[in-house]
């Protein structure tokens, strides 16, 4: 059993198909990657797991469950987070708010401390700010701290939208690193992203999207030397 | 200056910017020469945006001066700016969401002509310059993402810009419509126009920049050909990082 399966999900805004018949699955401890073209459905099919969106048709199921008819938050009980394109941290709140109110949950709560304490040791530049309002951070700084907001809900699957966004080359890095350590540690990764070559570097396994569809999947390292994906999505 | 150095379009002579006690941008000096193609980087909060900003009248400098075909552009308004002929994009696209793809460029030539007949015509040019004349009657808010960066500069070349500042017009786009954008913003170079820009796909910048200038904490730390600053150390320390085997 996968920690993770999409089977056949179709997934619509109005008329307008967003997920065709999409299976996925996420093996426990895997970093996986899901690459594609803009508007091909990578965002959809993030929000479809975290409940934002109501599948048509198909089934979303974590450690065997289904969970495609839960409210978000339930989601996140089961040990699902979303860390959304574009961080989404509270700007007016301070470091410090923003990471507790990701352990508002009976069990995260009791454990607050020990995850502030280990967010603090992954992003010391977190605890530098710690009573910064989030609003003042630098680009690369919110995501870290959408990230570390997430990691104190003590995911099981965390799952990241285009982390590197708007990001300098060095955050990039950093972040990148970052993530590799927090799989290491033993939480799944779900990785959506536009910087295909970083991310499927990193990944395990990779999936491509297409216009709502998945059009291949495959280890990291053969997707990377799969001739379509040179040329449709590394541009060369 | 070296003899070839091209006419200076844009000059901004030790501009510093201060919110408060935050200085933005720090005794900040560059020229955009006719005809070239500038290339901006620095850390994300290294004040690259507050340049765009200034130059673009959005912010007054606290001290400096910033002239644009040899007359200073402090205390003019945006649009002001924009019709002498220095236009911008922003980085996180700004359209008029229920207007079609038509009508947001229309607005750019109105900067120019309040005739909207000549508008439509000079829009709808633009727009097959860009490559989105197909979806000139789409509504901006259906477009994707890479559309959304392209109607960005459209509304921007609407305007006849001399000299066009490009806000981070790669990020969020995939490695191919990357080199599409690269590609588009060859052509409008080869139509006359200077181009400032501000963007973190190296891979582009390297490749379409004949100069880069290079921003930390808001001072200018290195400027140069781009394989010149690709290796210095301040460079690499700040922004790049160290290579990663």
């Amino acid at each position: 059993m996968s920690l993770l399966e999409m089977a056949g999900v179709d997934v619509a805004y109005g008329d307008l198909p967003a997920l065709r018949g999409v299976d996925l699955a996420v093996e426990a401890g895997e970093t996986l990657s899901v690459v594609g073209a803009n508007g091909a459905g990578k965002t959809t099919m993030l929000r479809t797991i975290s409940g934002l969106l109501r599948p048509r048709r198909g089934e979303v199921r974590f450690e065997g469950q289904r969970i495609d008819r839960l409210p978000c938050h339930r989601v996140v009980e089961r040990g699902v987070v979303h860390v959304p394109e574009g961080r989404k941290v509270f700007p007016s709140l301070s470091v410090r708010e923003n990471l507790e109110l990701g352990s508002y949950m009976r069990a995260p709560k009791a454990r607050r401390a020990e995850s502030l304490a280990r967010v603090f040791a992954l992003f010391p530049r977190l605890r530098e700010r710690e009573s910064q309002a989030a609003g003042t951070l630098s680009g690369g700084e919110q995501q870290m701290l959408a990230i570390g907001r997430a990691l104190m809900t003590l995911p099981k699957l965390l799952m990241l939208d285009e982390p590197s966004l708007g990001l300098a080359p060095l955050i990039v890095k950093e972040i990148f690193h970052t993530i590799a350590a927090i799989n290491r540690d033993g939480t799944t990764v779900l990785l959506v992203e536009q910087n295909t070559r970083q991310a499927l570097a990193l990944s395990r396994r990779g999936y491509v999207l297409e216009n709502g569809r998945v059009a291949l999947v495959g280890t990291g390292a053969e997707l990377l030397d799969n001739e379509h994906v040179k040329r449709a999505y590394l541009g060369m | 200056m070296g003899a070839q150095t091209p006419v200076s379009l844009l000059e901004l002579d030790s501009v510093t910017k201060r919110f408060g006690g935050l200085t933005a941008v720090s005794r900040f000096s560059l020229s955009v020469g006719a005809g070239e193609i500038v290339g901006l980087i620095g850390p994300n909060g290294a004040g690259k945006t507050t340049v765009f900003h200034l130059l673009s009248g959005f912010h007054a400098p606290t001290e400096g001066a910033i002239r644009f075909k040899g007359a200073s552009v402090i205390g003019a308004k945006p649009h002001e700016i924009c019709r002498r002929g220095l236009a911008r994009t922003f980085q996180i696209v700004q359209p008029f969401v229920n207007l079609t793809v038509l009508e947001n460029v229309m607005i750019g030539v109105f900067n120019r002509t309040d005739d909207a007949t000549a508008a439509r015509a000079r829009a709808g040019e633009v727009l097959d310059f860009v490559g989105l004349g197909a979806r000139r009657n789409a509504l901006a808010r259906e477009l994707t993402l890479p559309d959304r960066k392209r109607l960005e500069m459209a509304r921007g070349l609407a305007t006849r810009p001399e000299l066009l500042l490009l806000d981070e017009v790669m990020s969020g786009l995939n490695p191919t419509e990357i080199e599409a954008i690269i590609g588009l913003i060859r052509r409008i170079h080869a139509q006359g126009v200077s181009l400032l820009i501000i963007e973190h796909v190296m891979r582009a910048i390297m490749a379409l920049s004949q100069r880069i200038v290079v921003l930390h904490h808001g001072e200018k730390i290195a400027e140069g050909e781009p394989a010149a600053v690709a290796r210095d150390r301040r460079v690499v320390e700040a922004y790049l990082g160290e290579e990663s085997s």
